[in-house]
């Protein structure tokens, strides 16, 4: 009786020494055989499709960068290929801080890959600065996160006011009576939205197309109908609408149900996944999403880019994982440049450097990292993407006819 | 007489771990260390669940409404910083004591204030529903009130002022353990006694002519007053307070995930609950990241099935059996 109480004792005490030094003494040490590169995604939550296809982005990159031996690093003189080490930020801005503290202080990375939602990058780009860990982040505005004046962080996307352009510049080249009259927005209430939203009031202003109505929503809302009901009472004709892909789905299917009949609808973030499509089928026809790249676009490796991911996809085409594969080959142009990899010279690299030949053309980034990449609008067409702006002479925008006549 | 030996021995062995707690960063690279955030977490989940164990463990009040004390701490600590409230240069404020005692207070009172209608009216649901209303209500208003809480985008604080975890470290064990403390005063007093009456049959304790609303305003305050400070220290280490990161609802799920799983009602059980689920979640994200949920919930499934009075209810029987047997 007595040895049991005590080897019950002694288990109580070896689990309380061993579990706490345990997550302390665990992590494994890598020596430089490799390049590990931290990447916080959105794998669950309302952004995982989106994230799902910059997950495969970042993936087949360093596939096809390990495939030609992978990068040279001077100061080792050989050549190291990459190890990605993923963490979820399961959509959520503190989630984002804690993933980057997995990353650098578990997996101990001194480089890490951003997901594709601002507050998410921001909250992680805090969470760098403090260790001053190189945070390369791509597809969260480049205003917003400029203005937070980063010295750890760089940034490639287009900002919210150049994305706002796009739908009014697709309208100026339709005919005049063709084009909306009472256009509205509703937009997500965060700060993708909020900057989203200030670009299309500034454009609607300049471009001469007044908003009939200014509308935002809190993401994750499950219920559209009342702003549906004023959009109908004020005979709106366009909507340019920002949502994760759940709610954009329940958007559209709620706009068919109250049979809501706009002439142009047009959504950021949520619009351009293939899985968006495949929900709402048939309903997806006329739809206008954006887009951050294009295979057709005439960059090297673009069009081999695209035939992987529809090989991949069966058959179905991206329009985001360009962006994201870019950033891959940027930051292995910077380690190469760098010679070491110190996340400091590597920032240096990034920081005011050129890339030439990615998959996005070349790029610039400036002296704070913030680097312009082109954004796109394209329409879905019976599961395709046709090209919307820029103007292609192939492909006439078509308008959405009302529901009863689809 | 068992359980005043087992409680005595888990206590020890709690001051052991504390000792242990103290001085562990004197051995360990504190700004490297996984462990050390690790615990920053583990620290201020058991403020913040012993909060909600107060109020709904041993008042029997179950509160939907912690994330919003939470938040609202978090807030108050980005504004007055962001503003000087106190007119001492905005290089003072951080880690300022005053702040986050601060940050506690007027949740609390704000407690106290919303506390009147909801426990005066409303019982069980009702009154859990109530909480959980007023929270998305502040919620919204974090939103809407652009000019002071910087809407959606929220309140950048200057993190060129971070130097070390260290006080992260430090002062989140401090506050967790002084909340623990405070339980276990309020436990072993005739408060306590008080409130388990009214946990067990209101009507009864009215009959005896306890005055339950004081109680239940009061215990609501001091568990918003463990939110708001918790959130407040939350507040310093993120750097960013926005609704998403400090309104969430998973500030609301923890706790009282926590608490069952430790041991509802009980001083320890939130302590034991914080190890494990924050260990769990821990051990999730890093080694079942795309199934973490399905991982975590299946355990925490797993531990109700099996322990459905709690981790420390089951210590307890072991305890018993083995001092019997011995």
């Amino acid at each position: 009786m007595q040895s049991k109480a005590k080897k019950f004792k002694g288990f109580i005490w070896v689990a309380m020494v061993v579990l706490f030094p345990w997550l302390a003494f665990c992590q494994k040490v890598k020596g430089p055989s490799e390049i590990l590169i931290g990447v916080i995604n959105s794998m669950t939550g309302m952004n995982a499709m989106t994230g799902a296809e910059q997950k495969w982005a970042y993936e087949q990159a360093v596939k096809d960068i390990n495939a030609k031996g992978g990068v040279y690093v001077k100061e080792f003189d050989k050549k190291m290929p990459i190890k990605l080490i993923f963490q979820d930020d399961k959509s959520q801005a503190a989630e984002g801080a804690a993933a980057m503290e997995r990353l650098i202080k578990y997996h101990k990375v001194k480089i890490v890959l951003s997901t594709n939602i601002t507050p998410i990058n921001i909250a992680a780009a805090t969470v760098a600065e403090k260790y001053k860990v190189y945070f390369h982040v791509n597809t969260t505005w480049r205003d917003v996160f400029g203005q937070q004046g980063f010295k750890w962080a760089s940034c490639m996307f287009f900002t919210a006011y150049e994305a706002a352009e796009v739908p009014f510049l697709v309208w100026n080249y339709c005919a005049p009576e063709e084009r909306p009259k009472k256009p509205a927005i509703l937009m997500e209430d965060n700060p993708d939205g909020q900057a989203f939203a200030d670009g299309f009031r500034n454009m609607s202003k300049q471009y001469g197309y007044p908003l009939a109505l200014d509308e935002a929503y809190t993401p994750g809302a499950k219920d559209f109908s009342s702003y549906i009901l004023k959009f109908k009472m004020n005979g709106i004709d366009a909507l340019l609408w920002l949502g994760s892909p759940t709610d954009s789905i329940r958007l559209v299917r709620q706009i068919k149900e109250n049979k809501f009949n706009v002439r142009y609808l047009h959504g950021w973030k949520g619009f351009w996944p293939t899985e968006f499509m495949k929900a709402l089928g048939p309903d997806s026809d006329y739809l206008i999403h954006d887009g951050f790249w294009a295979e057709t676009l005439p960059y090297p490796g673009a069009k081999e880019l695209g035939e992987k991911f529809k090989k991949d996809h069966k058959g179905l085409d991206s329009v985001s994982v360009g962006l994201p594969y870019a950033a891959v080959q940027v930051l292995v142009q910077a380690i190469e440049r760098a010679g070491t990899l110190d996340p400091g010279k590597i920032r240096d690299q990034v920081f005011g450097g050129e890339f030439k030949g990615t998959v996005l053309g070349d790029l610039k980034y400036d002296e704070k990292g913030l680097c312009k990449t082109p954004s796109l609008a394209l329409q879905w067409w019976k599961g395709q993407r046709m090209p919307v702006w820029p103007k292609v002479p192939q492909y006439q925008l078509k308008w959405m006819p009302a529901w009863e006549q689809r | 007489m068992y359980l005043n030996k087992i409680e005595k021995r888990i206590w020890f062995i709690g001051l052991i771990i504390t000792i242990i707690f103290v001085i562990l960063p004197l051995g360990i690279d504190v700004e490297r260390s996984f462990l050390i955030y690790f615990l920053f977490i583990t620290f201020i989940n058991i403020t913040l669940s012993q909060g909600w164990n107060l109020v709904a463990g041993y008042a029997g009040q179950i509160s939907l409404g912690t994330h919003l004390f939470f938040g609202l701490g978090a807030y108050l600590t980005a504004i007055v910083w962001l503003n000087d409230f106190f007119g001492i240069g905005v290089d003072n404020y951080y880690f300022n004591p005053v702040l986050i005692i601060l940050s506690g207070t007027i949740p609390a009172g704000f407690a106290a204030l919303i506390g009147l209608p909801l426990l005066w009216r409303l019982r069980g649901d009702s009154f859990s529903f109530g909480t959980l209303a007023v929270a998305y209500i502040l919620t919204i208003f974090a939103i809407k009130l652009r000019k002071i809480t910087g809407g959606a985008d929220g309140l950048h604080l200057p993190s060129i002022v971070y130097e070390s975890m260290k006080p992260y470290y430090y002062v989140s064990l401090l506050i967790a353990i002084g909340s623990t403390i405070l339980i276990y005063t309020i436990a072993k007093s005739s408060y306590g006694l008080t409130l388990r009456a009214i946990c067990e049959d209101e009507l009864s304790a009215i009959c005896h002519g306890v005055p339950i609303l004081r109680y239940k305003i009061l215990t609501f305050a001091i568990s918003a007053f463990l939110a708001g400070i918790s959130g407040s220290v939350y507040g310093l280490y993120l750097f960013h307070i926005n609704p998403d990161s400090v309104m969430n609802l998973n500030w609301l799920f923890y706790p009282i995930l926590i608490c069952v799983l430790g041991g509802i009602g009980t001083v320890l059980g939130p302590v034991i609950g914080s190890f494990v689920s924050t260990a769990l979640f821990c051990i999730g994200d890093i080694y079942f990241r795309q199934l973490h949920p399905l991982f975590s919930g299946m355990l925490i499934i797993i531990i109700m099935k099996f322990l459905p009075g709690g981790i420390l209810q089951y210590v307890k029987y072991l305890f018993i059996k083995y001092s019997k047997e011995v």
